[in-house]
């Protein structure tokens, strides 16, 4: 009789946690949703290991469902878990399960810790969302098969709309990089006193920062696939 | 001593080999220009496939930047061969003509003789230098178009941005140059001792490749003996895409360079002012 009580108590407490965890799901997709398209400056800067490259300025571009692109007049270099997988793992709620972990403080606001499950095949392993009570991500982890975990935190202010953030730090694991001597044709090279991309770090992180987000303008989709 | 340049130079100018070293040149850059523009990103994607393996990489990548710096790195070798070509003519070509003594002969004095056909063959590699330039970096452009440059290292990769790039280049084809003349000089040094111009060239080659398979082997010994290689520095240019530009370290190398373009002139100059001129 003790373990029944106990099973039906787990049970009927589990309905209420993933209750508890849509309904925070549901708080931020109220802000997120209402996102069609958006495009707004970006400046980045990077802090790579093993790579040695300068901040640069584009525009970002992103379409529902899944369409994402950041334009600019130079290199830029992404992790491949870039901000857009956020959206993507929060618009899809047919192949993620949230499940309600904790509550924790992120940025100096109480955030609901939802944990998004996987139920499909897909190449993301886990995510961890913290929302905030407005229902902006503070936080996120997202950890996939082939490239480890990113970390995003994002920033807001007094003009984000729609849980847009204004700035966003990833971090993220990256393999160490070697290139070998034939390949780089650094055959006889004089190894310079201070290397200037070696590292022993093994997590790099990249700070975007938005301006001018402009939401819903139905801008072409030639945006994603010109030159 | 501008009409002995002058005579050296239009010497240089009307022998058929002077123009090899432009003609290899052009036909080297051109197939280089020809194999990336039509398999460029195939190339590229090999090369940089470690990276984007961790990054998602947007923007160009296949521009003219990157494609001369892949000319310059390439051309490496051969460069010192087609300097070497001339410079090592110079002298022992005109001792085994027999047109050396008549030059002796002439009014001037051997130092005037001797520096007026070092000038020429710095002028002559100057021209090279240009002429590689020209096909490298503003044909690259012209075909290619600009754009930012990933410069690949041991240690991982450099990303230059395409302002900050032209100025590299005039810097390093600077330091090419007093490379290329340190070549000269040896060349030129073996050509003052030599009595036919095929020697001067095999034995300058010869010393290029020794040094370059002792600096590329990594032996303890061999340590100790690289950093007073000039093949070393021969590469030093490259430091010139480094961010931030180690500029000591080039200082360092030039002031090297330098240093064995003076001994190498030196020799010849010392030899050839004191020398029975017999042909």
């Amino acid at each position: 009789m003790r373990n029944y009580i106990l099973v039906v108590t787990l049970f009927i407490s589990s309905i209420t946690i993933a209750q508890d965890a849509k309904e925070v799901i549901r708080r931020c997709n109220k802000n997120l949703l209402q996102i069609k398209d958006y495009y707004c400056k970006a400046h980045i800067d990077f802090d790579i290991p093993g790579l040695n490259i300068e901040k640069i300025d584009g525009t970002i571009y992103y379409k529902r469902p899944n369409k994402f692109r950041i334009k600019s007049n130079g290199i830029i270099f992404m992790p491949k878990q870039n901000p857009n997988q956020i959206l993507n793992i929060m618009a899809d709620t047919n192949a993620f399960m949230p499940v309600f972990i904790a509550k924790e403080t992120v940025n100096g606001l109480v955030c609901d810790i939802i944990q998004m499950v996987p139920l499909k095949e897909n190449d993301i392993a886990a995510a961890k969302i913290y929302i905030d009570a407005k229902g902006y991500i503070q936080k996120a982890e997202i950890t996939s098969k082939e490239n480890g975990t990113a970390m995003v935190n994002n920033k807001f202010d007094a003009t984000s709309k729609y849980g847009m953030p204004c700035q966003t730090l990833i971090t993220f694991d990256i393999k160490k990089f070697k290139v070998p001597k034939m390949v780089s044709v650094e055959l006889n090279a004089k190894t310079t006193a201070k290397p200037t991309t070696t590292s022993t770090k093994t997590t790099g992180s990249i700070k975007i920062t938005y301006t001018s987000y402009l939401f819903n303008t139905k801008f072409s989709d030639t945006v994603f696939t010109d030159k | 001593m501008l009409k002995l340049i002058g005579v050296e130079l239009y010497k240089i100018y009307t022998k058929p080999r002077s123009y090899l070293g432009l003609l290899a040149i052009t036909i080297i850059v051109c197939l280089i220009h020809i194999a990336m523009y039509s398999g460029g990103q195939e190339y590229l994607d090999f090369i940089f496939a470690t990276f984007k393996d961790s990054f998602d990489v947007s923007g160009k990548i296949l521009t003219g930047n990157l494609i001369a710096f892949i000319i310059l790195q390439m051309l490496v070798v051969q460069m010192p061969l087609l300097v070497a070509f001339v410079t090592g003519d110079i002298i022992s070509g005109e001792a085994s003509g027999g047109t050396l003594r008549i030059l002796a002969g002439k009014p001037y004095s051997r130092s005037h003789i001797f520096f007026s056909k070092f000038i020429a063959c710095a002028i002559y590699t100057f021209v090279l230098v240009v002429w590689l330039g020209i096909l490298a970096v503003v044909l690259g452009h012209l075909l290619f178009g600009s754009g930012d440059m990933m410069v690949l290292k041991t240690e991982g990769l450099v990303v230059l941005r395409d302002g900050d790039i032209l100025w590299r280049y005039g810097y390093a084809f600077i330091i090419a140059f007093f490379i290329l003349l340190l070549i000269a000089s040896l060349a030129f040094c073996i050509s003052s001792f030599a009595e036919n111009s095929i020697t001067p060239i095999v034995i300058t080659m010869g010393l290029i490749i020794i040094s370059t398979v002792i600096g590329t082997l990594e032996v303890p010994l061999f340590e100790y003996i690289k950093p007073i290689l000039f093949t070393t520095h021969m590469i030093i240019w490259r430091n010139m895409f480094d961010k931030p530009v180690p500029w000591n370290d080039i200082l360092l190398s030039m002031s090297i360079v330098f240093s064995y373009t003076c001994l190498f002139t030196g020799i010849a100059w010392f030899h050839f002012t004191r020398k029975d001129i017999l042909t």
